[in-house]
C-alpha cells in the first residue's frame, strides 16, 4: 500500500468516528444559506441595496456568534470561574463587565470595518446611518445571547453545533426586526417601531441577561 | 390559607400530583379526541366551502388550534421555567420536561399544513416571511430545549439551563404574534381577534372553537400523561415510588 492509499484510509476512519467533522460543515452550510434567504427581501430581484444589507448583518451576525462562543471557557478551565462566583462582590456586576470588554474587543471593531463593507456592497451613502445604528444595537444583542449560549454549553466540550442550534434561534428575531428597520427606511416606510425594537431589546438584554448568566455560572460550579 | 393556595401548594407535591393526576388524563382524553372528532367531521363535512378558497380553507380546522396551542405551550414553558428558578418547584421542571415534545410535534403539524394550505392558495409551500420564519424559530427552540436537556449530564444543572433559555426564548413569541401586523408577508392577519368584530362567518367558526377546546383538552391530557411518568422517574429513590411500584406488582400478580 502506498502512502496515499494510507493517509486517505485514516483520515477517512477518523472522520468516520468523528461525525461532527462532517456536521459542522454541513449545519454551517445550511445556517447561512437560510439567514441570508429569510434576510432578502424580493429574493433573487432583490436590488443591491437589500442585498448588501443582509450580507452585512448576516456576517456580523455570525463573527459576532463565533466570537463570543468562547466565553467563559477558559476561567472554566483554569478555576477562574470559581474564584468569581465565591467572590464577595455581585456577580451580576461582573458578568455585565466581562460581557461588555467582550463586545468592546469583538463587535467594536467590526462596527468600525462596517463601512468598508457597505462601501465594498455599494450601498446607497443615505442608508449608512440607518444600517450603522441598527447594527449597534444587534451586535450588543447578539454578544449577549452568544455569551448566554456558550455559559449553556460550558463544560459540555466544544460544540458548534449544539451552541448554534441554542444561539440562532434568539438571534432570528433580532435578525428580522434589524434588516426590517433598514429595508423599511430605504422604501420610505415607517421604520421607527422596528429601530426603537432592537434597541429595546438591546436594553433588555443588558439588564436581565446577567441575572440568567450569573445563575448559569454558578451552578456550572454548584454540580 | 384559602382553597386556591392550598391546591396549588399540593399540586407541588409529586405523590400527590401523581395520585391526582390519573383521574384527569382519563377524562381529558375523552374530552379531547371526543370534541376533536365532533370539530373536524364537522368542520370537514358539514359547513360550506369558502367563496375565494373553496374546500382548501377546511385545514384551519386543525391547522389554527396546533399553532395556537404550540405558542401556549412555549409560554406555558417559560412560565415554568420562571417557577423553577425562583422556587425550585420540582414539578414546574416535570412539566417542562413533559411539554416540550408536544411542543415540539405541534410547531411541527403547524409549519406542515401551513405548507400544505399554501400551495393552494399562495401557490407556494413556503417563503420566508416573518410568520413563517418564526414559527420555524419556534420549532428550533423547542429542539434546542430537548437538546440541551440531552447534552448536559447533571440533571440539577440541565432543569437550570433549560429552564433559562425557555425564558429567554419568550422573545419569539411577540414576533409570531404580531409579525402579520407589523410585517409584510403573505399570511394573513387573525381572523378572531379580542375586542374586534370576528371575521369568520359563524358557520365556520363553531367547529373551530370545538376542535381548539378539543386540541387543548387532549394536550393537558398528554402532558399529564407524561408529567406522572417523569414525576416517577425523577423521585425514583423515594419511599412513595416504591408504594407505587409494590401496588402495581401486587395488582397484576
Amino acid at each position: 500500500m502506498n502512502a496515499f492509499v494510507i493517509a486517505f484510509n485514516r483520515t477517512l476512519r477518523l472522520g468516520w468516528r468523528h461525525p461532527l467533522d462532517s456536521l459542522n460543515p454541513m449545519a454551517f452550510f445550511i445556517i447561512v444559506t437560510s439567514l441570508i434567504s429569510l434576510t432578502i427581501e424580493g429574493g433573487p430581484a432583490a436590488s443591491e441595496n437589500a442585498l448588501a444589507i443582509a450580507v452585512l448583518w448576516v456576517v456580523l451576525l455570525l463573527s459576532t456568534m463565533m466570537a463570543s462562543g468562547s466565553a467563559f471557557a477558559q476561567d472554566f478551565e483554569d478555576g477562574t470561574l470559581e474564584q468569581m462566583v465565591s467572590q464577595q462582590q455581585s456577580l451580576y456586576a461582573t458578568v455585565q463587565g466581562s460581557v461588555a470588554a467582550r463586545w468592546f474587543i469583538s463587535s467594536f471593531p467590526l462596527l468600525a470595518l462596517v463601512p468598508l463593507g457597505a462601501w465594498m456592497l455599494n450601498l446607497d451613502l443615505q442608508l449608512w446611518g440607518i444600517l450603522f445604528l441598527s447594527l449597534i444595537a444587534g451586535s450588543v444583542v447578539f454578544t449577549f445571547f452568544g455569551v448566554l449560549g456558550a455559559t449553556l454549553t460550558l463544560g459540555i466540550g466544544r460544540n458548534g453545533v449544539l451552541l448554534a442550534l441554542l444561539v440562532l434561534p434568539l438571534y432570528v428575531p433580532v435578525l428580522l426586526l434589524g434588516v426590517g428597520a433598514c429595508q423599511r427606511y430605504t422604501s420610505e416606510e415607517s421604520f421607527e417601531f422596528a429601530l426603537i425594537g432592537i434597541f429595546a431589546i438591546a436594553t433588555a438584554a443588558i439588564t436581565f441577561l446577567p441575572f440568567a448568566i450569573a445563575a448559569l455560572l454558578r451552578v456550572s460550579q454548584e454540580y | 390559607m384559602n382553597w386556591f393556595t392550598r391546591t396549588f401548594h399540593k399540586m407541588g407535591s409529586p405523590p400527590f400530583f401523581y395520585r391526582g393526576a390519573e383521574i384527569w388524563v382519563i377524562w381529558l382524553y375523552i374530552i379531547g379526541l371526543g370534541a376533536l372528532m365532533i370539530g373536524t367531521v364537522w368542520g370537514l363535512g358539514f359547513t360550506p366551502a369558502d367563496r375565494l378558497q373553496g374546500d382548501s380553507f377546511r385545514i384551519i380546522y386543525l391547522h389554527v388550534p396546533a399553532a395556537h396551542l404550540s405558542q401556549l405551550i412555549y409560554l406555558a414553558i417559560a412560565v415554568a421555567g420562571f417557577v423553577y428558578l425562583v422556587w425550585r418547584m420540582k414539578m414546574a421542571d416535570v412539566f417542562m420536561m413533559s411539554a416540550v415534545w408536544l411542543g415540539a410535534w405541534l410547531t411541527a403539524f403547524a409549519l406542515f399544513s401551513g405548507i400544505v394550505w399554501g400551495i393552494p392558495t399562495w401557490g407556494t409551500g413556503w417563503v420566508w416571511d416573518a410568520r413563517t420564519t418564526s414559527v420555524l424559530v419556534q420549532l428550533f427552540l423547542f429542539l434546542g430545549l430537548i437538546v440541551l436537556r440531552v447534552a448536559i449530564p447533571n440533571s440539577q444543572r440541565a432543569a437550570l439551563a433549560v429552564a433559562v433559555l425557555a425564558i429567554v426564548g419568550v422573545i419569539n413569541i411577540p414576533i409570531i404574534k404580531y409579525s402579520v401586523d407589523w410585517f409584510t408577508t403573505l399570511h394573513q392577519p387573525a381572523s378572531i381577534q379580542i375586542g374586534n368584530p370576528i371575521g369568520i362567518d359563524t358557520s365556520m367558526l363553531w367547529p373551530l372553537l370545538v376542535n381548539t377546546i378539543g386540541l387543548y383538552a387532549l394536550a393537558a391530557g398528554v402532558i399529564l400523561y407524561y408529567m406522572r411518568i417523569y414525576v416517577l422517574r425523577r423521585e425514583r429513590g423515594s419511599e412513595w415510588v416504591r408504594e407505587v411500584v409494590a401496588n402495581q406488582r401486587g395488582d397484576s400478580a
